[in-house]
């Protein structure tokens, strides 16, 4: 189980006001890191930062330090690219580009220089259940398919690129039952190859899913979230000692 | 209440109905004095006397390599002006908002002060004289707001989400433009260039003072050229007795730009039906 980020004491501002404050965090390898929280402590922003997706926004500015694999991705040594195609981020609303479903994989390969893309793409399809639902017929727009395939689509483009990590917010949010259990059965799988990390309004999802569990807090003394506790999934859901947790997870508050 | 709304209905048809009537009588006064007398040869014909006989062909050349070259100016240098006015559409920088206001007071500015910038700039102080090049570029000059202000709207209506995605995959700008944003912005890309054309075929009092109005075939695009309105407006007010050949002429410059706007609205419907079948196909 080795080190894949490693969060040191981040501060993250919108204009001047501060998201969240001294957040340390860890990731490990092939593990689903899950976090929790309420609406507004900053847990969509946290995965913005970790693919620095958060630079294109010029109100975002940041304190501290973020090593992946070792390496501190705010160095100016970072090469950008390399680092989004590495850390995959995947967003709360399905989003395909509007292209056909074999162009909005093949453009990222073409971009970061793959070869035998017509394979790449039948696997990453593959690998997420699409190809045989389809029955290879990929030249038609991405945005004709349902909410949940399209999900599974944006899945497919990221793990093309052979990524290590993949970020997902929310991704099951804006979907039916059973496409969630769909993408969750789908993430189980993944994690054989990916660190993922995703965030989740879910306990349920949380608890189904998740080898290690983060929760996020809005701290009203700082007016500013923070990272409450932070360990194995089952440690956190036993959690007896911090009242704040206590709750939440009873579904007493949130 | 009910009176009031029968009020602006009556004002609203009655005005539609003096627009329309305008237009028809102008279309109709073209039409009906250039009929009996135009024929083919009138566009395939030098001008001769001034232009009271003969035809237009060499004209009709100047105008389009005017119009060539404009646009050879126009395209890129609006595109890619939009695309920074509107990539930073959030950042709302002094120098975006400098560029924003530059552009709307440049699209104010009245043709005859572009002529004489064109004609002090390109003609006198970059040596080009009276020349189509010089009638083109400050024809680009009076185009480009109205192209930019265009285009940028139908820039900004592309969701910017498809752009963060872009970037989320790693994708260099350029590959997001040129692959995903550019071709849903291609409508207005069309109609920004149809309004520019307009205008610069429209255009008489610029070109005066930058193209010239030599009538004979131009021989490159360092050569003075007659552009088709210059043509009217000569004929019309200089030429004693070349009343017939002016209307004869803006029978072809209507002709030109109806002809011109009908490619265009080809172009956009069969683009329009291609992307469909994109999202259609199943």
């Amino acid at each position: 189980m080795s080190l894949v980020f490693e969060v040191k004491k981040l501060d993250l501002f919108y204009q001047k006001k501060c998201v969240f404050c001294k957040l340390d965090f860890k990731l490990y390898s092939n593990k689903i890191t899950g976090i929790i929280g309420p609406s507004g402590c900053g847990k969509s922003s946290f995965l913005s930062v970790l693919n620095r997706l958060s630079d294109l926004n010029p109100d975002i500015t940041r304190n501290g330090h973020v090593l992946f694999q070792g390496k501190d991705i705010f160095s100016s040594d970072c090469e950008l690219k390399e680092l989004r195609k590495k850390v995959a981020l995947i967003f709360q609303e399905p989003s395909p580009l509007p292209l056909s479903i074999y162009d909005n994989i093949a453009l990222a390969l073409k971009e970061h220089g793959f070869s035998d893309i017509d394979s790449r793409v039948k696997k990453a399809l593959s690998d997420v259940g699409l190809w045989d639902e389809l029955e290879g017929d990929i030249g038609r727009s991405a945005l004709k398919l349902s909410g949940g395939q399209k999900q599974r689509l944006c899945i497919a483009r990221s793990i093309a690129l052979e990524p290590e990590v993949l970020l997902l917010d929310e991704p099951c949010s804006s979907l039916d039952p059973i496409s969630t259990e769909i993408i969750e059965s789908l993430l189980l799988k993944l994690k054989e190859r990916f660190s993922i990390l995703i965030v989740t309004h879910n306990l349920a999802q949380a608890k189904r899913l998740c080898d290690r569990v983060a929760m996020f807090w809005y701290n009203s003394d700082w007016q500013a979230g923070e990272k409450l506790i932070e360990g194995n999934a089952d440690e956190v859901f036993a959690e007896t000692k911090n009242q704040i947790v206590n709750d939440f997870l009873a579904g007493v508050r949130g | 209440m009910l009176i009031k709304i029968n009020f602006s209905k009556i004002f609203a048809t009655v005005f539609a109905g003096l627009v329309f009537l305008s237009m028809i009588s102008i279309l109709g006064d073209i039409l009906v004095s250039a009929f009996e007398h135009l024929s083919l040869s009138f566009l395939l014909e030098d001008v001769e006397s001034a232009g009271r006989k003969g035809g237009v062909f060499p004209v009709i050349v100047s105008t389009l390599l005017i119009l060539m070259v404009c646009m050879l100016v126009v395209l890129p240098l609006g595109i890619l002006t939009s695309i920074h006015l509107c990539k930073y559409h959030e950042k709302k920088s002094s120098l975006h908002f400098l560029i924003r206001k530059l552009i709307e007071v440049l699209s104010g500015v009245p043709s005859i002060v572009f002529g004489l910038f064109g004609n002090s700039f390109f003609s006198v102080i970059l040596d080009m004289g009276f020349s189509i090049l010089s009638g083109g570029l400050t024809l680009a000059l009076m185009a480009l707001p109205l192209f930019i202000y265009t285009f940028e709207r139908g820039l900004s209506s592309v969701p910017q989400k498809d752009y963060l995605v872009g970037k989320s995959l790693g994708l260099s700008s350029w590959r997001i433009y040129k692959e995903i944003i550019l071709p849903q912005a291609t409508p207005s890309l069309i109609v920004a260039s149809v309004l520019s054309i307009g205008r610069a075929l429209a255009e008489t009092a610029a070109l005066i003072f930058t193209s010239g109005y030599v009538d004979r075939m131009p021989e490159s695009l360092f050569d003075s050229g007659r552009a088709l309105s210059v043509h009217i407006y000569d004929l019309a007010m200089n030429v004693p007795g070349g009343d017939r050949n002016a209307y004869n002429s803006a029978f072809v410059l209507m002709f030109l730009i109806l002809s011109i706007n009908a490619f265009f609205h080809l172009l956009h419907k069969f683009y329009l039906r291609k992307s469909k079948a994109v999202e259609e196909i199943s």
